[in-house]
């Protein structure tokens, strides 16, 4: 019963004989504007008046098909609304009709024509966005192609890794990966640690060392089988290759955690190469680590984890030196390049930083607007 | 195929076009159903890699036996009996596999401890400084902390606001800057490193 | 006795006992309401009633103890204010949770289900799933947890996308809030919260001084301060004092540490 008499009011309201029953035209400009660069299912509706508040607009969208659909009541001093409802293929019309604060029709009007809302192929609202990934995607790859020879800061962790391989050796005993709970594959911080994961298989497979690497995602399991596999074709060793030492565990964070204690505890594994996103098991296992005496060698984006790894591992790699590893092991021209380029674009962002704060001390809106702009 | 992908889904980002979002819904899906066969590669594997220690009666065999016990039970409880209220997974899994998982968790406060012991030593200036932060905010977080007055809890509000946050943010922009680096050296096949061998 | 290398099992009997103990015991601890739980609650207050939002459980079953409460609390409010809510999960063990959790505050509120709360159940990959959601709910989940046809239920007719929910709610114990923030809340504009485990919250004060994050609030202390603007006790408030007296414990076995080590070193 009640769409058929919300149907009736729609059908009265867009019928109506009333225009302008106060004095002069109370709604006046009624125009029906495509929302630019969008997706095409926006249409802007606005209208001039010097109604106040107390006056409402009920706007009646009719389309092609003849269905007519309410937007609902504004309040007649916005003057636009946008009805993002609609299809790009769709035409449309609409009627507005203007109700005072007892809800009595004092106008109703429809706009001229029929609008239709177009899809675009640039989101130009994101085009600060576009714009600076463009800026750091241009610094990096000129970086990268001018294969810069640049000076690396020794990093600990990276250096020990390779010794830590020979004490594995030496020792009889495995070498423990884990690129954490939080890894997969779509994250920038698991590739950096997979990249890492290669060299190690390679260096691994020459030296002959068991390496295990237990995985919480079936995904990161197969990846990582493949690359170990691939590393061992190219040293030359293809019986190092042990697909049964690179498995899936389970996805649950603490079950992880509990079988990669049971591993360290089993196997007293002489290295533990702690690299990648972590969460709350970090100390778990790297307490279990400590407490085996094994090497560890620790690095994450994880802030928080940091801390953890800082107390019980005997080296850290803080977040960024987990993406450098990869130019520091390999000494690639291009990938340090690639870094060289980093470093300039970090003192960009520091020297952005220290506009917005001067600007903002200053009250100089210029700045302040056109960062936030960005 | 990588370059391709990752390209394409980043102009996407830009493209408000319906042929836009209809590419992107696309891959969308791909990446559930491939997630989707992981888990079933996943299961496989664990079940493949547990009954070989079953059968070979290798070192804790009896572990394997009960996993491959647990897998077969919680997937036939959920399979046959439903995952609603009342019935034997939720059973199972509140009063034995939620349980299990919090006393793993918990032995982060043993762990804590225990590496708080060792590690916060005032061996110098800096791990001085650490340790007074440590102790400033452990306190003042804390209902005991609040009754010696609004000193502590608000100097550890801000430790913990204004100089943790600031330390988090210049390690994050180097990871954002260095994740960006990593994806487009991925991207354009300029680091294979994660494909195996040394480069 | 070297107290500096004393055996780690020690340790592990008096944090056993500065946990065990106030909770058999309990002194009734409970810390003033900060700024950011009230913002919480006003936010959550603020909501028409018939408003719809999101909880999210993308929570372990391991962290639930702490993030219990801070859901407990949450949930109840939002059902106290009449508020419609849609339950989903991106990690399986959140799922039973979070379904459990909701069933029962539900039945206490006389809440029907299909018409003022849905559970949806778990979606694999997260970013994939939030992403749909934003374009139609029931296309993403066309069955809901307990396999009844999305399509079913007055609220998912009513509620199509993002673009019907007034809040979205995720109650984590890890990273999972920055992907709702990035997007949903970056690309469909709806609002975001979170319940947080007390250890993410420094990694989500940027996102909230920035207005990416609505409110946040974290681990047992957020809940037992929630608790209290609700008027009630829950397990939030209990487990205060066993996280004070553990904090305590802690602090006292780091001074006993560095006095054995400067009496090591004085020796030495």
């Amino acid at each position: 019963m009640r769409p058929l008499l919300v149907a009736a009011l729609l059908v009265l309201i867009w019928t109506s004989p009333v225009t302008a029953r106060a004095t002069g035209s109370v709604l006046s400009g009624i125009a029906v504007e495509d929302v630019a660069w969008d997706d095409g299912t926006a249409l802007q509706i606005h209208w001039r008046t010097k109604l106040d508040e107390d006056f409402r607009v009920l706007i009646v969208r009719e389309g092609t098909d003849g269905l007519m659909d309410t937007l609902g009541l504004f309040p007649a001093n916005v003057q636009w609304v946008v009805d993002d409802d609609v299809t790009p293929a769709g035409t449309y019309r609409y009627r507005l009709s203007v109700f005072d604060s007892e809800g009595i029709l004092v106008f109703t009007a429809a706009s001229h024509g029929l609008a239709s809302p177009h899809a675009n192929w640039f989101h130009r609202g994101r085009l600060g966005e576009a714009l600076i990934i463009l800026g750091v995607f241009a610094m990096i790859l000129w970086g990268t192609f001018r294969r810069r020879d640049i000076y690396l800061r020794p990093i600990g962790g990276l250096s020990a890794i390779e010794e830590a391989l020979g004490r594995a050796v030496e020792m009889g005993r495995p070498v423990l990966f884990s690129a954490g709970w939080g890894a997969q594959l779509d994250k920038p911080t698991t590739m950096a640690a997979m990249n890492i994961f290669g060299w190690l298989a390679s260096r691994a497979a020459s030296y002959d060392a068991r390496l295990l690497f237990p995985t919480h995602d079936a995904v990161l399991m197969a990846a990582a089988q493949e690359s170990a596999r691939e590393s061992a074709r190219i040293e030359g060793r293809p019986d190092w290759y042990r697909p049964e030492d690179i498995y899936y565990v389970t996805g649950s964070q603490f079950g992880y955690a509990a079988a990669l204690d049971g591993i360290m505890e089993r196997q007293k594994p002489a290295v533990n190469l702690w690299l990648g996103t972590f969460a709350a098991e970090s100390l778990i296992l790297a307490e279990t680590g400590n407490h085996i005496g094994a090497v560890q060698i620790a690095g994450t984006d994880s802030t928080i984890q940091l801390a953890f790894f800082l107390v019980t591992c005997d080296y850290t790699l803080i977040g960024e030196e987990v993406f450098a590893a990869s130019a520091y092991l390999t000494r690639d021209s291009m990938v340090l390049g690639g870094l060289w380029a980093q470093d300039w674009l970090k003192i960009g962002v520091a020297v952005t930083v220290i506009a917005g704060l001067v600007g903002t001390l200053l009250d100089w809106d210029a700045i302040g607007g056109w960062l936030r702009g960005i | 195929m990588v370059g391709v992908f990752g390209f394409a889904m980043l102009i996407q980002y830009f493209v408000p076009h319906p042929l836009g979002r209809v590419l992107y819904g696309r891959v969308l899906e791909w990446m559930q159903v491939i997630f989707a066969a992981g888990l079933v590669l996943g299961g496989a594997t664990y079940a493949m890699s547990h009954l070989r220690t079953v059968s070979g009666r290798r070192e804790g065999w009896i572990y394997s036996l009960l996993a491959l016990a647990a897998l077969t039970l919680m997937l036939a409880a959920g399979l046959i009996g439903g995952i609603d209220r009342g019935t034997l997974f939720l059973w199972l899994f509140n009063n034995l596999q939620a349980p299990l998982q919090q006393t793993v968790f918990s032995l982060l406060a043993f762990f804590v401890a225990s590496a708080a012991y060792r590690g916060f030593r005032a061996r110098n200036i800096d791990a001085a400084l650490l340790l007074i932060v440590a102790l400033v905010v452990m306190l003042g977080r804390i209902p005991i902390g609040e009754m010696t007055g609004p000193f502590l809890p608000d100097l550890a509000r801000w430790l913990v606001d204004v100089p943790a946050v600031a330390a988090k943010r210049g390690i994050l922009i180097g990871i954002g800057l260095g994740s960006v680096a990593v994806a487009l050296r991925v991207m354009l096949g300029i680091e294979r490193a994660w494909l195996g061998g040394r480069r | 006795m070297n107290l500096a290398q004393i055996d780690r099992r020690w340790i592990f009997v008096i944090v056993f006992l500065a946990v065990a103990l106030p909770l058999l015991f309990p002194i009734g601890l409970v810390g003033e309401v900060s700024p950011r739980t009230q913002t919480m609650h006003d936010l959550i207050e603020a909501l028409p009633r018939g408003a719809t939002v999101i909880i999210s459980f993308d929570c372990e079953a391991a962290s639930w103890p702490e993030i219990g409460p801070v859901a407990e609390a949450l949930v109840e409010h939002t059902m106290q204010r009449g508020i419609r809510i849609i339950g989903t999960s991106f990690l399986s063990e959140g799922t039973a949770l979070g379904f459990e959790l909701l069933s029962r505050h539900a039945d206490a509120a006389d809440y029907v289900q299909g018409r003022d709360w849905v559970y949806l159940g778990f979606r694999p990959q997260y970013v994939a799933a939030i992403l749909g959601l934003g374009e139609s709910i029931t296309q993403e989940y066309p069955r809901d947890y307990i396999n009844q046809p999305s399509e079913d239920h007055t609220l998912l007719g009513a509620v199509r996308s993002y673009r019907d929910v007034a809040l979205v709610i995720s109650i984590a114990d890890d990273t999972m809030p920055q992907y709702w923030i990035e997007y949903a809340g970056a690309r469909y504009g709806v609002k975001i919260a979170a319940g947080l485990s007390a250890v993410m919250v420094t990694t989500f004060t940027p996102y909230l001084d920035s207005g990416q994050l609505q409110a946040l609030i974290g681990g047992l202390k957020g809940a037992a301060e929630y608790e209290r603007l609700l008027g009630r006790e829950g397990a939030g408030s209990r487990g205060m004092d066993a996280q004070s007296s553990a904090h305590l414990a802690i602090i006292v076995l780091v001074i006993i540490g560095n006095v054995a080590y400067f009496r090591g070193r004085g020796r030495s």
